[in-house]
């Protein structure tokens, strides 16, 4: 089970950092979404025990372990909570780059920093100009 | 004791104040601060010195060790007495400088502080005993030169010759601080003195004692890192006076005579010295010879002249030690002299060339005597000061041989040749550039050294009694100096007799070597270190650009660089430990199917995202796979996360159709179309990052726990927490500070939305045609609008004997509201109580489990403590149970449930303004 | 008793004025002083604590009394605290900076009360889940606050920043739970000593992850990408808590697992560790050298600097860990002072500016030069004499490189005279100059620096082995 668990764990994950390779700024989203989603699938499957929900009076066969099951849903709000601020992001990047794709907009950026390199004096003043004085005049 | 060096210190501060509230006064002040420094240093030698030292750090033994001794009060004296000269001087110079530069007089405010800084470090150099403490001072005399010398900031030049002087001196001076620090470790003290009696020969001392002289080294302008010093003469003249003769470059050889104890254990060391301080001699002396510019000459006199002073230290014994003390007051006084001989003259003629200048003899009768006897003690004429400074050159040249004597007739006969170029070409021969009146405190002065200089050759007594002290303090032992004329004919008089005569040759046959000279000086600026150092700056700064067109500026890379180095990380970890026996396959149950069965459901969705096309179909699919993963929830037997798994995915599903509803079509439509090249490399690194999650989650998982679980606690003590459910009990009580922390990531997601699109400023849409939705939509909205409410309290309610929480519950009442948006539009519902106050709501819903949460502290209990404790039975009414935790839990509803409707109501409106804005947006049927 | 209160404070002032100030506009100026004054108090209570622990030891509370390990406990011990006093301090300062200026943002002062309420909490910590919650209530307010102003730049700065540091935290929480699943505790004590028995083939590789999700936050090469453009597009004041204040997360985290709960698998990676370190060092300053933009020098150089941190931690020990924490702390401040300096225009700008030129460059009296002796005096420690030249050597190059890059940007940009410039509020400029008078305060008398980080480095030499 525990390689099972893994390798669904690891497809998630590998799925999620696919996405977030993307030019696409919502398929970027949908990544850290799935990433997240990992983490919490391999917080789950971490629990040291398993068996029934853990609401007393407990049965027999044991409760499934409850700290994953909190620090679960911890890291699920805390994961939708700043997929939410991202899409948030997503549609101000709309807004002002009229684009939601990620060459486009790194493109942009290419050209402001171009345009920084520009602006500012390229002459590297910092390096002494060659010596002036021409050593010694006939006398 | 430390009168000297209080006042030396607290005379730039000092200065600066009078200059900020009146420039003209910041001049005088300091003067007469350095004269009053002077004047306690002077007082302080004759009653017998005296130290003081205190712990500094006592963590790393760092000490204030100060001791105004033989070597101290020498070089304080220099630096408060020609800073005496040299500011009176400036008083005058420096505001025609600002004059000619267009500058205010305010701006001469930062020069008096700067070179009253200098003066201070100075004081302080001398006198510190402590390695890490002579570092300070070391640095602090950097910074004011750099200030000083970079003062015309206005002009590039000026600027760039600062630079190199800084990184020359000040990153050699890191040297000075790992020799420290390479003593510290092998003897446990930083104190000069100590280390002396400690430190024997050996590689560490030629390591640490090397790494120490090179700092000195460089900052006395020795070959080959001499050439930052000509550079240094952008500097205003009195600030080129000071630094030549009695600051930076007297600093370099302060820190040699200071360090000499270890230094001469060391015959390495004094040879290499020997070495440097006999090629600085030539370069600087031959390199003298050729210079046209006043100031440049006598930069590169000053580079000839401290390598003698090197050179005697190198020589060792009693004549090299304190010999070399001597020759730096002489050389003191008359390098200051000449320094301000050339500002003065460069003031009267606008002139600062030898060829362009001559005959001002006559125009100016006192400045040629008195300079005319500063160059008499730079060239050792007897009846001057310097006479007896070669005197005890040539005396530790014969205790070593004839080669060296040699040596030193040359050098001696050199400084003859340039310093009779430099007076010769100022006030002999034809009259070059005329000049105009100059005010007497550029003359007086100069006439005030010169004089010195003079006295000096008849009074010998303090010139003599101070080297001696000095060189006692560098020696160890006794270096009795005679400074006196003998009537017999001493071999140290033939050797100044030759040097004379030498020299003279030297001045007549000019025309026979002036071309070889200037041939040396064609090759040292094509080959040289000056060369090689602007190429190295110039070198790293075309590696730096190369360097930056490497540097990855696109989030695919920058994503990418988290993943292959953190793969290459884990799996180098792997590698290095054989992993044999730490994995295991782990058993598979039987009933375990439907579980596997439904993760397999989660892989094949969250892989099926990357082949989706269509952004719709895109968030369908993660929907799917969000409520495929609360199945394997269910199956992990955790009812709590089913819930909040299912409704956050709601919600996620909800936000992301608002986001492409944001985006016009067209832009979706396009950008689902467009290429996307990299396959490989992509597929390349996510399986990498694949491939450490799998690594880390298996190793994870087949390794058996190293203790029992701190779970196994949380149910015992469940109804201590009058709970039922394990894990409601863990969220508000045993962890409850991990929920407050969540919580509030969730309302500062509301504070970040609303701040980045809640607060636009454009105009609501109104009047503008909504989507219809059918009267079917409205008619549910309006049934379940209520239930949803009593849905939310009842699993408010019953979370700590059922499944349920304050989130889910937050979150379950929202979506009634969210019912209402679908059906009646962004108009028809922001009006609602809820939705106008849901950012209110939401922090009230804050500021309620925070205080829960801190309300304990004033019961003297721990923080998030929830009452009644354990064993006292709640009160009841009806079903509800009255507890802190019931509140906790009340507020993060509140909390949630603001947010939920406040970020669909953000959402909304940004959907209904860019309706307005723009209809295409609308989703034509059967597009989307 | 007094401990129990006293640890909550500086976390617990900025967090419940964030929640209050919420409901006003931050814009108006006495918002943003109340949110400064909170900031003050929290700085004041940490000053407290960190006497008390001096004195009597590590301060500890167990959130709702609970058994220790059951709930969670705070633990404030040297180490925290330092980093805590001093992170707040540049989130103070910043703040006021802001207000100077004039705070365009409704939300920016409660946001930046929730980044010190964060960042003080993760430090204070004593449960590794906790942690990860505190450190996702800072990045979260980052996040929102790295497109403070919404420059086109900016916004592009916030996703870019955002995106890959979530990622972090992916794996940063999988590293968390993965240390869980093989303790069975949160506790950082307890999983410290768990380890031990464990085997520890499979303990490093839940510490490379760990490992790696700390060097992101730092910014070290080569996972650094992100961090130039967040830091030149964020405004002064952002930049300065992100470098400053934030990016002690990656140092704490390191010497705080590293050091404190993976000692064992710190000694076996140090070889590592410190490879990383020299290709931060040398890469960061080449990539300083030849940038034009103030800002974008100070970014690269924030990447070299935090190089010097994972060398001192490579070399490990009393020495080493010493080291890392004077570094940390001195690197906070320096950024702090650079990067608010860069922002402003006027008199003082350029003198604030050269303090923390010359204290990046190692230069007394700035305290940069007490944080290079004691990664010289970590690096002299080492056993092999050609370990000892090899870093002595790269340190030396480094501070080097450091010279060139710091004053030729400062020359270009504070130095050469530019005409038309209009001057920044005085108060800002104030700010810059008192932060950068604390530089020189710590470098003249440097004791209670050296006391105070000798003291965390024992709390993990300690509690380590």
């Amino acid at each position: 089970m525990a390689v099972y668990a893994a390798l669904v764990v690891a497809v998630v994950f590998a799925s999620g950092t696919f996405l977030l390779l993307q030019r696409d700024l919502t398929r970027v989203v949908v990544g850290i979404i799935l990433v997240s989603n990992s983490a919490v699938l391999f917080i789950i499957s971490a629990g040291l025990t398993r068996g029934a929900a853990p609401i007393l009076p407990l049965e027999d066969e044991g409760a499934s372990d409850p700290l994953v099951q909190a620090m679960a849903l911890t890291a699920l709000v805390i994961g939708f909570g700043v997929a939410a601020l991202l899409l948030a992001m997503v549609y101000r990047l709309y807004a002002t780059h009229g684009t939601i794709d990620l060459e486009e907009i790194a493109a942009a950026e290419m050209r402001e920093a171009e345009a920084l390199e520009r602006t500012d004096d390229p002459e590297r003043e910092e390096i002494p100009v060659e010596e002036q004085d021409p050593g010694d005049g006939p006398r | 004791m430390l009168l000297p060096l209080a006042l030396a210190l607290m005379a730039a501060p000092a200065a600066a104040l009078f200059g900020v509230a009146r420039p003209a006064v910041a001049g005088p002040a300091g003067a007469a601060f350095a004269a009053l420094a002077f004047g306690a240093t002077l007082w302080g030698w004759l009653s017998g010195g005296g130290a003081v030292d205190v712990a500094w750090a006592p963590s790393w033994d760092l000490r204030l060790h100060l001791e105004l001794d033989g070597l101290a009060a020498l070089y304080a004296l220099l630096a408060t007495g020609v800073g005496f000269v040299v500011l009176v001087y400036s008083s005058r110079y420096l505001p025609l400088h600002l004059e000619h530069g267009g500058r205010p007089d305010s701006d001469g405010t930062s020069f008096y502080f700067f070179i009253l800084l200098f003066m201070g470090s100075m004081v302080g150099l001398a006198m510190a005993q402590d390695l890490v403490l002579i570092f300070v001072f070391w640095d602090l005399t950097a910074i004011a030169s750099y200030y000083l010398i970079g003062f015309d900031r206005h002009d590039a030049g000026s600027r760039a010759s600062a630079l190199m002087a800084l990184l020359v001196t000040g990153i050699t001076a890191v040297l000075l601080l790992i020799g420290a620090l390479l003593l510290y470790a092998a003897h446990g003290t930083f104190s000069v003195p100590e280390l002396a009696g400690l430190v024997g020969p050996g590689p560490l001392l030629n390591t640490a004692g090397g790494l120490i002289a090179v700092a000195g080294l460089a900052k006395s302008a020795q070959v080959p890192l001499h050439f930052w010093l000509p550079r240094a003469m952008a500097a205003p003249t009195p600030v080129s006076a000071y630094l030549h003769s009695a600051a930076m470059v007297a600093a370099g050889v302060l820190l040699i005579g200071r360090v000499y104890p270890l230094l001469l254990k060391s015959e390495f060391l004094l040879d290499a010295l020997l070495v440097v301080g006999i090629l600085s001699m030539a370069v600087g002396g031959v390199l003298a010879l050729t210079r046209d510019v006043l100031k440049q000459l006598l930069a590169y006199s000053t580079i000839a002249q401290y390598g003698l002073v090197v050179t005697m230290y190198g020589l060792g014994g009693p004549y090299g030690a304190g010999g070399a003390a001597f020759y730096v007051i002489a050389h003191a006084i008359a390098k200051s002299a000449l320094f301000l001989t050339a500002g003065t003259v460069t003031e009267a003629t606008g002139e600062n060339r030898l060829s362009r200048l001559g005959g001002l003899r006559k125009p100016m009768p006192l400045l040629a005597v008195a300079s005319g006897l500063a160059a008499a003690t730079l060239t050792a004429l007897p009846l001057t000061v310097g006479f007896f400074a070669d005197e005890f050159f040539f005396a530790a040249a014969l205790e070593r041989g004839p080669l060296f004597v040699v040596i030193t007739v040359v050098a001696a006969a050199t400084t003859l040749a340039y310093t009779w170029r430099f007076w010769a070409g100022l006030f002999l021969g034809e009259r070059g550039a005329a000049p105009r009146e100059v005010s007497w405190l550029l003359v007086w002065p100069v006439a005030a050294l010169g004089a010195i200089g003079l006295i000096g050759g008849f009074l010998t007594g303090p010139f003599e009694g101070l080297a001696e002290a000095a060189g006692r303090a560098s020696f160890g032992g006794s270096t009795p100096l005679d400074a006196s004329y003998h009537a017999e004919v001493l071999p140290e008089y033939l050797m100044a007799l030759g040097a004379y005569v030498l020299g003279a040759v030297l001045i007549v046959s000019r025309p026979v070597w002036s071309p070889a000279a200037l041939g040396a000086s064609r090759l040292g600026k094509a080959a040289g270190p000056e060369r090689l150092y602007r190429m190295v700056v110039h070198g790293l700064n075309v590696v730096s650009d190369g360097v930056h067109r490497l540097e990855i500026q696109n989030l695919r890379g920058r994503i990418s660089f988290v993943l292959v180095p953190t793969a290459v990380l884990v799996g180098a970890s792997v590698l290095a430990t054989p992993i044999g026996g730490v994995y295991r396959v782990g058993g598979f149950r039987a009933d375990d199917a439907p579980l596997m069965l439904a993760m397999l459901a989660v892989a094949v969705a969250s892989v099926t995202t990357a082949f989706v096309r269509r952004h719709v179909t895109l968030a369908l699919v993660l929907s799917g796979s969000g409520f495929v993963l609360a199945v394997v929830y269910a199956f992990y037997g955790a009812p709590n996360v089913v819930l909040v798994a299912v409704l956050v995915e709601t919600m996620l599903t909800l936000l992301l159709i608002s986001t492409l509803r944001l985006i016009p079509y067209r832009i979706l439509h396009r950008q689902a179309r467009l290429p996307s090249p990299g396959l490989a490399r992509k597929v390349f690194v996510s399986v990498a990052a694949g491939a450490f999650a799998f690594v880390v989650v298996w190793g994870a998982l087949s390794q058996p726990p190293a203790g029992s679980s701190v779970a196994e606690e949380h149910i015992r003590l469940t109804p201590d927490a009058h709970a039922k459910n394990v894990v409601t009990a863990t969220l508000a009580d045993f962890r409850g500070l991990d929920t407050l922390g969540e919580i509030t990531v969730v309302s500062l997601v509301l504070l970040g939305v609303g701040t980045l699109i809640g607060t636009s400023p454009a105009k609501e849409a109104t009047g503008v045609h909504q989507p219809a939705s059918r009267g079917v939509t409205r008619g549910i909205a309006r049934l379940l609008y209520l239930p949803t409410f009593v849905i939310a309290a009842a699993v408010l309610v019953k979370g700590f004997v059922q499944t349920g929480d304050g989130f889910s519950a937050g979150v379950i009442a929202a979506l009634g509201i969210v019912l209402r948006y679908m059906a009646f539009g962004h108009e028809a519902t922001r009006g609602i109580p809820a939705v106008r106050h849901a950012a209110a709501v939401s922090f009230a819903g804050l500021l309620v489990t925070l205080g829960v949460a801190a309300a304990p502290l004033l019961l003297g209990e721990p923080v998030l403590t929830h009452f009644p404790r354990a064993g006292t039975e709640p009160l009841h009414i009806g079903t509800i149970e009255v507890m802190t935790a019931v509140l906790f839990d009340f507020g993060i509803f509140l909390l949630v449930f603001g947010f939920a409707v406040g970020l669909v109501s953000y959402f909304a409106r940004s959907i209904s303004q860019r309706e307005a804005a723009d209809p295409e947006t609308l989703p034509r049927e059967g597009e989307a | 008793m007094r401990d129990g209160v006293l640890i909550v404070l500086p976390a617990g002032i900025p967090w419940v004025l964030a929640a209050l100030l919420a409901f006003v506009d931050g814009r108006k100026r006495w918002v943003g002083l109340v949110g400064a004054a909170g900031l003050a108090a929290s700085l004041a209570s940490l000053v407290w604590l960190t006497l008390v622990v001096l004195r009597e030891g590590t301060v500890e509370t167990v959130a709702g009394g609970w058994p220790e390990g059951v709930g969670i406990s705070l633990r404030a011990d040297a180490l925290g605290v330092t980093f805590a006093a001093v992170s707040v301090t540049v989130i103070l300062a910043s703040m006021l900076y802001e207000v100077a200026l004039g705070v365009r943002w409704r939300a920016f002062p409660p946001l930046v009360l929730l980044v010190a309420a964060g960042l003080t909490g993760l430090f204070l910590t004593g449960d590794a889940f906790n942690f990860y919650v505190f450190f996702e209530i800072s990045m979260t307010a980052s996040f929102v606050l790295a497109g403070y102003r919404e420059e086109d730049y900016q916004v592009r700065a916030a996703f870019i920043f955002a995106v890959v540091n979530l990622l972090g935290s992916v794996v940063f929480l999988i590293g968390i739970a993965a240390l869980y699943s093989i303790t069975g505790s949160l506790d950082m004590a307890t999983i410290a000593s768990r380890t031990d028995s464990l085997d520890p083939r499979s303990v490093i590789v839940v510490a490379a992850v760990i490992f790696a999700a700390f060097c992101l936050k730092l910014g070290l090469f080569p996972f650094h990408f992100w961090l130039p453009a967040v830091y030149v597009g964020s405004h002064p004041p952002v930049a300065a808590i992100l470098s400053g204040a934030l990016a002690n997360i990656g140092g704490y985290g390191l010497l705080r697992f590293g050091g404190g709960i993976l000692p064992r698998e710190l000694a076996y990676g140090s070889a590592a560790v410190m490879v990383l370190g020299t290709a931060s060092i040398v890469y960061g300053a080449l990539q300083a050298i030849s940038r034009r933009d103030t800002s974008e020098v100070m970014a690269y150089s924030a990447i070299g600097q935090v190089g010097y941190i994972l060398l001192a931690l490579g070399v490990g020990g009393p020495l080493g860990f010493t080291a890392a924490v004077l570094y940390s702390v001195v690197n906070s401040l320096n950024k702090g002072v650079v990067f608010l300096a860069a922002g402003l225009r006027g008199p003082f700008v350029g003198a604030a500016f050269a303090v923390g030129a010359f204290s990046i460059a190692g230069v007394p009296p700035a305290a940069g030069f007490v944080g290079k002796i004691a990664v010289f005096k970590a690096a002299i420690a080492e056993d092999s004499a050609v370990t000892v030249a090899l870093l002595v050597v790269l340190i030396f190059v480094g501070s080097a490189l450091s010279f060139l890059y710091s004053f030729q940007v400062y020359q270009r940009r504070f130095l050469a005279p530019r005409e038309g410039e209009k001057p920044g509020p005085l108060a800002a400029r104030l700010v810059v100059l008192s932060l950068a008078g604390l530089l020189l305060a710590l470098g003249l008398w440097p004791e209670p620096l050296i006391y105070l980080s000798g003291a965390a480095a024992e709390v993990l030499t300690g509690a380590g082995g």
